[in-house]
Parts: structure tokens; C-alpha cells; sequence
């Protein structure tokens, strides 16, 4: 349980300065630096440091209506602002708190463990040890795909920035992506190949493990 | 000048944890490596889990 304590308190101070990172700071700028909002307000560093202390504890929604020229459909604004608010919600309580990275830690280290457990031969005659091999295979599953979806949403206004993200992080998410996608391309396939890709896929998952816990980055 | 350098070590300590758990994945994702692809053929030196981490490191 060392490995989920280490992802517990990293996560917890890396939320402490989250906001220096946040996928949100680029647009939270632009509006600060808007000429639009920027002009028609009394004082501009006032406007500025207003936004900004603003959208660091609600989501970086418009002050007003769009600005003139741009005339959009009312109910598409309104879908925009729910997205951009769900995903605020996700990345400031969800995918950056250290329950998230715990419970994605805990997941890896029992992928890990089944897949050494169904390799023993003296396992696959119990039916017990079989089952909670397939359950915690059909679990991880889920929670893998929901992981890598729940965070895409959590980049917000870039979305993309999930395979690009700074720090080596990037990598790691179209890693993370990559054995996604294996696992679900070849679910319901029986061959030789497809087994074996995803017992790798699923071996291999364990390595992911460096990325929460950044002390094992040599 | 001596209490430098055990405290130096001690400090060292944490970081030499963290290289034994990589130590630890690595040679377990090998065995299991191990099992996945030589298991059936060479049970003696691949057989299991326990067998191949015993017989790689």
C-alpha cells in the first residue's frame, strides 16, 4: 500500500499550486486581456485581477452575453457553458483530487496482481480464484476507459491538450490512450493474437504506475 | 563531519525506497513476461510467477 499512500500525497501537493496549471488559465487570460470586456470597464488591471480571482473558485464562464458580430443560437451558448462547467466541476473535484489518483493506483496494482495470479497453474483449476480474476478484469476495464474519457473532459476548452500536456504527462495519456483503445478494439475477439495483445496490454498497464507516482520517475 | 555523512545517507534513504519499487515492478513484469511466453514450454525455469522471479533476478 506504499505506492496508493505516495499517490495520495503527491496529488495532494500538486493540487496546492493546480491552478498554475490549469487548463482553464489560458482562457481565464484571454478574457482578462478580452479588449472587448476590457475597454468598456473602469480600470483594466482592476477587470483583469477581477476575472481571475473570479474563475479560480467558479467556472471561467462569459461575464455577459457574447460580444456583438458573433450572433450564436442562445441554446448552443447554454450547452457550451454546461460543458465547460461539468468539466471545471471534474477537473477541480474529480480527476485532480488524491481519491482519484489513489482509486487509479489501487486499480493498476490489482491489474497487476491477477495477471499473476491467472498465470499459475495451480490457480486455473479454482473456480474461486478464476472469478475474481474475471471480475476485477471486467472492473479495471471500465474504469480504465472512464478514466482516460473523464479526463479529456477535465482539459476543458482544449480537450486535446490531453495528449500534449506538459511535463511528460502527455505521453503518458496517449499511453494510457493506446492500451484504451487495445482493450477495447479487441474485446470480443477470441484469437491467439487478440489474447495475447491484451494479457500485454494488460501487463504492460502496470508501468503506468510511474506516472502517478512521480518519485519513481529516474 | 561524521554526522554529515550518515545524515546524508539518511536523507538518502527515501529515494533508494522508491528505486527498489521500480526494481520490484520491473522484475515482476518480466516474470510474468516470462510465464506469458515461455511458461508451457519451460515449466522448470518459467512455470510460475514465483519460479520465474526466482530464477531472473
Amino acid at each position: 500500500m506504499l505506492a496508493m499512500q505516495v499517490a495520495y500525497r503527491r496529488a495532494k501537493e500538486s493540487r496546492k499550486k493546480k491552478h498554475q496549471h490549469s487548463p482553464f488559465m489560458s482562457m481565464i487570460e484571454s478574457m482578462a486581456s478580452d479588449e472587448n470586456r476590457v475597454g468598456s470597464m473602469a480600470s483594466d488591471d482592476e477587470l483583469a485581477n477581477e476575472i481571475r480571482e473570479r474563475f479560480t473558485r467558479r467556472p471561467p464562464l462569459p461575464l455577459n452575453d457574447p460580444p456583438s458580430g458573433q450572433n450564436e443560437h442562445p441554446l448552443l451558448v447554454r450547452l457550451q457553458h454546461a460543458y465547460l462547467r461539468g468539466a471545471w466541476f471534474l477537473h477541480e473535484r474529480v480527476t485532480s483530487t488524491p481519491y482519484f489518483e489513489s482509486f487509479i493506483v489501487l486499480n493498476i496494482l490489482a491489474v497487476g496482481v491477477t495477471t499473476g495470479l491467472s498465470l499459475n497453474p495451480a490457480n486455473q483449476n479454482q473456480p474461486g480464484v478464476v472469478t475474481a480474476v474475471d471480475v476485477v478484469t471486467a472492473i479495471t476495464f471500465y474504469v480504465f476507459i472512464l478514466e482516460a474519457l473523464l479526463k479529456i473532459v477535465a482539459y476543458g476548452p482544449h480537450p486535446l491538450h490531453y495528449f500534449t500536456a506538459p511535463k511528460g504527462e502527455g505521453w503518458f495519456n496517449c499511453f494510457d490512450f493506446l492500451l484504451v483503445f487495445l482493450s477495447v478494439a479487441l474485446l470480443g475477439q477470441n484469437s491467439a493474437g487478440a489474447i495475447k495483445t491484451l494479457r500485454l496490454a494488460r501487463l504492460v498497464r502496470l508501468l503506468t504506475i510511474v506516472k502517478n507516482i512521480p518519485e519513481l520517475k529516474v | 563531519m561524521h554526522q554529515v555523512i550518515v545524515e546524508g545517507l539518511i536523507a538518502g534513504l527515501n529515494s533508494v525506497g522508491y528505486i527498489v519499487v521500480l526494481l520490484l515492478l520491473v522484475i515482476y513484469l518480466f516474470a510474468v513476461l516470462g510465464v506469458q511466453t515461455f511458461g508451457s514450454n519451460d515449466p522448470a525455469n518459467f512455470g510460475t510467477v514465483s519460479i520465474a522471479v526466482r530464477k531472473t533476478s
